[in-house]
């Protein structure tokens, strides 16, 4: 059973929902997470600057993901970013996520309401 | 020229989400508006940042920026009320400066409707809709069954002529009412709030306005000084109502207190504009007449100043609120009050108390000792 604190990211909103998927392959900064979450949605979600740096801060305030300092070395003084990453309570919630969705897909599959290339 | 203008519309989020990610916000704009040429493309982009404005404000505010990781004291402690730290920076000086004008204005406003004047009209006491403080006023002002000190009710001794003789008549105040706060803060000397104004009492003799002049009966209600503007009595017994709000949770009246035959005059409360002192001395006059004519048959007379007032007979305490504004209230124990309306001439008055109470003969008391004038 996940161990899922009560909070306002409940539900889950989707750009929440996406800087966690964008935060499952490793650490990013807010505008590679921008970037990855533009690739990752074929380009229907575009996170301004308000959008996701109000998300990522509430999902730093739930512990869903944390604050890591960066590997490399940064551009410039002026250019330092913040890189994120996905923590193990952020890729629970991820996952339970994406299991609704995924229950949500074989009921329309089951209704027909979605042809079989999308599961 | 851009990139302030994003700068600037950042200030509509919270201080400390400016503190936070200003740099990386605006840092992300320029990584945008350099890949975007052109002016459509960038007018695409504003098009998306304002909108963005409008998502992201929201959730902004309700972010609480502060540490995921609790307290050592908080651990554990769901449910515990706790601070939260709205603001890190120090309040400015902007800030204590409107706060203290706020605070001023508003000290001042509430001053001002604390010294405005205002009518006082006595609650009924069968009133349940009376506020607790009016309540707790109220029983303060309860006279207890015997003189106690601090009970300020007024009390008429029974006095009552025997066998026809002339008994004379006394009023007595069971204690001297203690001062309270409030009274003490307005300057209210508790022993003065039943005086009698001195221009009023100094010289009844000297009536600057004889009834010769008007050439009508003399009218028996008495128009009275306010002296002081909070209270005015005459013989111990007046009660001018016209008090500031301050005032009249400061001097509740207290119940008028019948243990005798009593001619009770009443009247609205006057003014300090309305009455002036050779309006008082003029009235007193008629008032020391009149009075003296019903003290010689063992009568009580109090005048009272008040769109309602208190009577207390026995243990039961009624409200009289006069369905006109001058008239006189005759009562005694055991008999039903009589009220005559309007400002009737001394000798109508008499003629009324003398039929009211003349059946008071197991009082010792006969109706025939009142002295009409004209009447030999």
């Amino acid at each position: 059973m996940i161990n899922m604190p009560k909070r306002k990211l409940d539900p889950l909103p989707a750009a929440a929902f996406q800087i966690l998927l964008a935060l499952a392959d490793g650490d990013l900064h807010g505008y590679a997470i921008m970037r990855q979450v533009e690739e990752q949605s074929a380009g229907r979600v575009r996170l301004g600057p308000g959008t996701l740096y109000s998300s990522i801060q509430a999902l730093v305030e739930e512990g869903l993901i944390e604050e890591v300092e960066p590997g490399g070395k940064p551009e410039s003084v002026h250019e330092r970013r913040r890189y994120y990453r996905l923590t193990s309570n952020g890729r629970k919630l991820a996952r339970s996520e994406a299991e609704k969705l995924a229950d949500l897909l074989r009921v329309a599959r089951a209704k027909n309401i979605l042809r079989g290339e999308y599961v | 020229m851009s990139e302030r203008i994003y700068a600037f519309l950042l200030h509509l989020y919270p201080a400390r989400f400016r503190e936070r990610y200003k740099e990386e916000a605006v840092q992300l704009y320029r990584d945008l508006y350099r890949h975007r040429t052109g002016l459509l493309p960038r007018a695409r982009l504003w098009v998306g940042l304002l909108a963005d404005l409008a998502f992201g404000l929201p959730q902004a505010y309700r972010n609480t920026y502060v540490s995921p990781a609790p307290a050592p004291f908080a651990q554990g402690a769901q449910g515990m009320p706790m601070f939260r730290l709205l603001e890190r920076q120090p309040v400015r000086s902007e800030s204590f400066l409107l706060a203290s004008a706020l605070t001023l204005m508003t000290l001042g406003a509430l001053s001002v409707l604390l010294s405005h004047p205002t009518v006082y009209r006595a609650e009924d006491v069968s009133d349940v809709s009376k506020s607790p403080i009016e309540s707790v006023l109220e029983r303060l002002n309860q006279p207890a069954s015997t003189a106690q000190p601090g009970n300020e009710s007024q009390r008429v001794s029974d006095s009552f002529p025997s066998n026809g003789q002339k008994t004379e008549v006394r009023k007595e105040i069971t204690a001297q009412p203690q001062q309270t706060p409030t009274a003490a803060r307005n300057g209210i000397n508790p022993s003065d709030r039943y005086k009698v104004p001195e221009s009023v009492v100094k010289n009844p003799e000297a009536n600057p306005r004889t009834r010769q002049q008007s050439g009508k009966a003399p009218v028996a209600m008495p128009q009275y000084a306010t002296q002081g503007g909070y209270l005015t009595a005459a013989d111990g017994t007046v009660v001018n109502a016209h008090t500031t709000l301050v005032q009249r949770w400061a001097i509740q009246p207290p119940p008028i207190e019948i243990q005798r035959a009593t001619v009770i005059a009443f009247g609205p409360p006057a003014t300090r504009a309305e009455v002036t002192d050779a309006d008082a001395s003029d009235s007193q006059f008629d008032l020391d007449r009149l009075r003296q004519t019903l003290d010689k048959a063992g009568i009580a007379f109090l005048v009272v100043r008040a769109h309602s007032f208190r009577i207390r007979l026995g243990s039961e305490t009624s409200v009289f609120h006069p369905k006109s504004d001058v008239g006189y209230y005759l009562i005694a124990p055991g008999k039903k009050p009589l009220i005559e309306y309007g400002a009737i001439t001394d000798s109508d008055l008499l003629r009324a108390a003398k039929s009211y109470f003349a059946s008071l003969g197991q009082h010792g008391y006969s109706g025939s000792t009142i002295a009409i004038p004209g009447n030999h």
